[in-house]
């Protein structure tokens, strides 16, 4: 008598998920449309064009109409019958485009499959597109789903719709601490003693740059320290660092930006901030003070380690746990290769 | 309570209509010195009218501006839809006369008839001191200036916004109000002139403010949004989704997320301008209205008009409304003429403006024209835009409410006592039920 051979596939799993996500969200169960999530998720968890890695984020909704209620822009790519292929078509042609907040939308409707790319950029401080759908501007509508689909590390993708939230990892590897919360409590310390007034927008904006900047980056190290000359410096005279004579004071920039509302404090904040995403992807670590201003980067620590301490990781989490032991910073945050994430405060 | 207005500004003081001479007026300027007093007199005995009329004007207008300017720019800038207005902006930069006077009307300084008495002053002063204007000043309407400039504003010791209407801007700031609220009960019923001001207390505090009074005004928002849509008027609509896309833009997840709900509340989002386009041509024809209700505005108007042009003939949805009024206002000129040289351009790209945004002018925003309704009243604007009208064809819109449809059919006739009649009238259920 044969062996009856039980075979479990990460694929029939994820499908699973997907399906289960879909009837949760209220979209009407098709299995192309579920094949086309998998492959859709499948392409951007790892992709590629000409040797450069891209991280599109795609929306897929039943209904174009609802981004009536965000003030965008959207160019429709395509049409055509639905099919698996078209998914696969969708993210081809789109994820070339979908670069500087550029989002890909996939709509599904009538056996049809509509495409193309959408941006809700008006200024440097708009609010970001996944805020405005799924994020704290989500709200909740009487016949349109949508699902928001985007890489947040190595092979692992999230998908997010208005009730609830699919993480998807294409790896075999242990889940790694994968949720944003981390880098909201890292930029929470960074806008701790900004003007009240404009905290919230301040916020707003460094979570938009930071995130994007962690996305694309290979891992990173935030320090933050107490905007006092002395503990600035107390952290310069002890570790080498590249320190700026003049901080990039992001508070100001802001302001500015929205007291003025021109196309030159437009541009000026976002030039700061495309320095800013490459200083964070840069070896070492990257310096705020509670105030919102940068004021240097690859700063590389001497080691600091506490009685019994051990720490069999790599460079970058002994640096981690040089920061938490060093009494120079406040708060720091740590993000690995893989996406792992941790986040200590005083 | 249904006749009462919420707030309203008082009708000056009582001068007996007999009085006639300049020395007896200017005894009931309470906040004028006897020096200043006698300033006047002497440039009247000297018959120099329009140095006697510009001065008691000129220290009218500073009072009013003075009183206005109590509320804070920010405030004043989003009232007249000017956001570059803010607290470093001199009062006397920002508004203009014709401005000053609305706004103390809206906010309660002064009274309807006030203000309708001290715009007919404006608009005497501003056809007399222009370049083009081919008489002097003469004694009557000199006296006439100077009169309501005495009886709304300098005759009293301390002008002041209507406490009423800053007890209810506290209220909207400070509290979470509740629809059974009788303040609120009476504003849902209030006529448009009062919702109007209530959305721009409302929006400028969802813009600039933070905390506790940002979080209420979104409350509020949402209580009042409901009750009060169907009043509203195209172009307050339009500002509301307006300062949806502004905090969205700055990043004010607050109050971007409390002003999408009030616009999912009444399904507002086709309201929400889609780039910044629409800015600009509204910048553009405020500059021409501005300029419209000063000094030299005949001889100013081409200019500002050719501006206004020269951004092209696809006029945003968003600015549609603003960029009519600009060039109707420019076209149909005031009681003393129109600018030639404007108006022609006006007209002709009034001309331009398609057949579908002509019905919605007609259909959904001359009744609610604050600026064009005023000037129907006269026969010769209500000529011209007869003329027009019958001129380009614009002559076949049947689809709009009664009134509006009024209004139209006897501007297409030429029928001035209808049109002023009806005018009148939709002028005033704006400010009063």
């Amino acid at each position: 008598m044969a062996i009856k051979q039980k075979q479990h596939t990460l694929r029939e799993h994820v499908l699973d998920s997907i399906g289960s996500f879909l009837h949760k969200e209220g979209f009407t169960p098709d299995d192309v449309t579920q094949d086309g999530i998998l492959e859709v998720i499948n392409l951007i968890s790892d992709y590629h064009e000409e040797g450069n890695s891209l991280y599109p984020e795609v929306i897929l909704t039943n209904d174009l109409d609802f981004f009536k209620t965000i003030p965008n822009k959207e160019l429709v790519i395509n049409e055509s019958d639905l099919t698996i292929d078209g998914f696969k078509k969708a993210i081809k042609l789109c994820a070339p485009l979908a670069l500087d907040n550029w989002v890909i939308f996939i709509e599904v409707k009538n056996n049809k499959i509509k495409y193309g790319v959408v941006s809700a950029e008006m200024t440097e401080t708009s609010l970001s597109i996944y805020n405005q759908t799924v994020g704290d501007l989500k709200i909740e509508y009487e016949k349109i789903t949508i699902a928001y689909i985007r890489n947040i590390g190595q092979k692992t993708v999230e998908l997010t719709g208005l009730k609830n939230n699919l993480i998807v990892s294409l790896t075999l590897d242990d889940v790694k601490n994968n949720s944003n919360s981390d880098i909201l409590s890292i930029i929470a310390k960074i806008t701790e003693n900004c003007i009240i007034k404009h905290k919230n927008i301040i916020n707003t904006f460094l979570t938009k740059v930071i995130l994007n900047a962690l996305r694309i980056g290979h891992g990173n190290l935030i320090g933050v320290v107490n905007d006092t000359p002395e503990d600035i410096e107390k952290l310069m005279s002890e570790n080498d660092g590249i320190y700026l004579p003049e901080p990039i004071d992001f508070q100001n920039l802001i302001i500015e930006t929205e007291t003025e509302k021109n196309n030159e404090t437009s541009v000026n904040l976002k030039s700061y901030s495309s320095i800013l995403k490459a200083m964070l992807n840069h070896d070492g670590i990257t310096i705020f003070t509670n105030t919102g201003k940068l004021i240097g980067y690859h700063l590389l620590i001497k080691e600091h380690k506490k009685d019994g301490q051990v720490n069999n990781g790599g460079a970058r989490s002994k640096a981690f746990l040089s920061m938490q032991n060093c009494n120079y910073f406040t708060a720091c945050f740590y993000k690995s290769q893989d996406g792992n994430m941790k986040f200590w405060k005083l | 309570m249904s006749n009462i207005q919420i707030w309203q500004g008082p009708d000056g003081v009582s001068i007996p209509s007999n009085l006639n001479k300049t020395d007896e007026i200017v005894a009931f300027a309470n906040n004028l010195t006897d020096k200043q007093k006698m300033q006047i007199v002497q440039a009247f005995k000297i018959e120099a009218y329009d140095m006697a009329a510009e001065y008691a004007w000129k220290k009218a207008m500073t009072k009013l501006k003075e009183t206005i300017a109590t509320l804070g720019m920010r405030f004043i800038g989003e009232m007249i839809g000017r956001p570059d207005i803010d607290e470093y902006s001199t009062i006397d930069s920002a508004l203009t006369d014709h401005t000053t006077i609305e706004l103390a009307e809206q906010l309660g300084v002064i009274s309807s008839t006030g203000a309708i008495k001290l715009n007919q002053a404006n608009e005497l002063i501003t056809h007399f001191f222009s370049k083009n204007a081919s008489e002097e000043l003469d004694n009557i309407s000199a006296i006439q200036i100077i009169k309501s400039s005495v009886q709304y504003i300098l005759a009293e010791a301390d002008i002041s916004i209507a406490i009423e209407f800053s007890n209810f801007r506290n209220r909207l700031l400070n509290e979470s109000l509740q629809i059974r609220d009788s303040q609120v009960e009476q504003i849902i019923d209030a006529p448009l002139f009062y919702l109007r001001t209530v959305m721009s207390i409302l929006l400028s505090s969802v813009k600039n403010d933070n905390g506790a009074k940002l979080e209420n005004s979104i409350a509020n928002l949402n209580l009042l949004i409901n009750h009060i849509w169907d009043k509203l008027g195209e172009s307050d609509r339009w500002n509301l989704g307006t300062a949806y896309r502004d905090v969205t833009a700055a990043g004010n997840t607050i109050a971007s997320s409390g002003v999408k709900n009030a616009l999912l509340k009444v399904g507002g989002f086709d309201y929400v301008p889609e780039n910044l386009r629409s800015v600009t041509f509204k910048k553009a024809a405020l500059a021409v209205l501005d300029i419209h209700y000063q000094f030299n505005n005949f001889y100013n108007e081409p200019a500002v008009v050719r501006k206004l042009a020269s951004l092209g003939n696809t006029i945003p949805a968003p600015a549609l409304i603003d960029c009519m009024q600009a060039y109707l206002a420019v076209y149909l000129g005031n009681s003393y003429g129109q600018s030639d040289i404007a108006a022609i351009l006006a007209e002709e790209k009034l001309s331009e403006i398609s057949v579908d945004r002509w019905a919605y002018y007609f259909e959904k925003v001359l009744n609610n024209d604050e600026v064009i309704l005023p000037k129907l009243s006269l026969k010769r604007c209500c000529h011209r835009f007869s003329h027009f009208l019958n001129k380009y064809e614009f002559t076949e819109f049947y689809d709009m409410p009664k009134d509006n449809k009024q209004l139209y059919d006897a501007l297409i006739e030429n029928n001035h006592k209808k049109v002023y009649t009806i005018s009148i009238s939709l002028n005033n259920k704006i400010k009063k039920k």
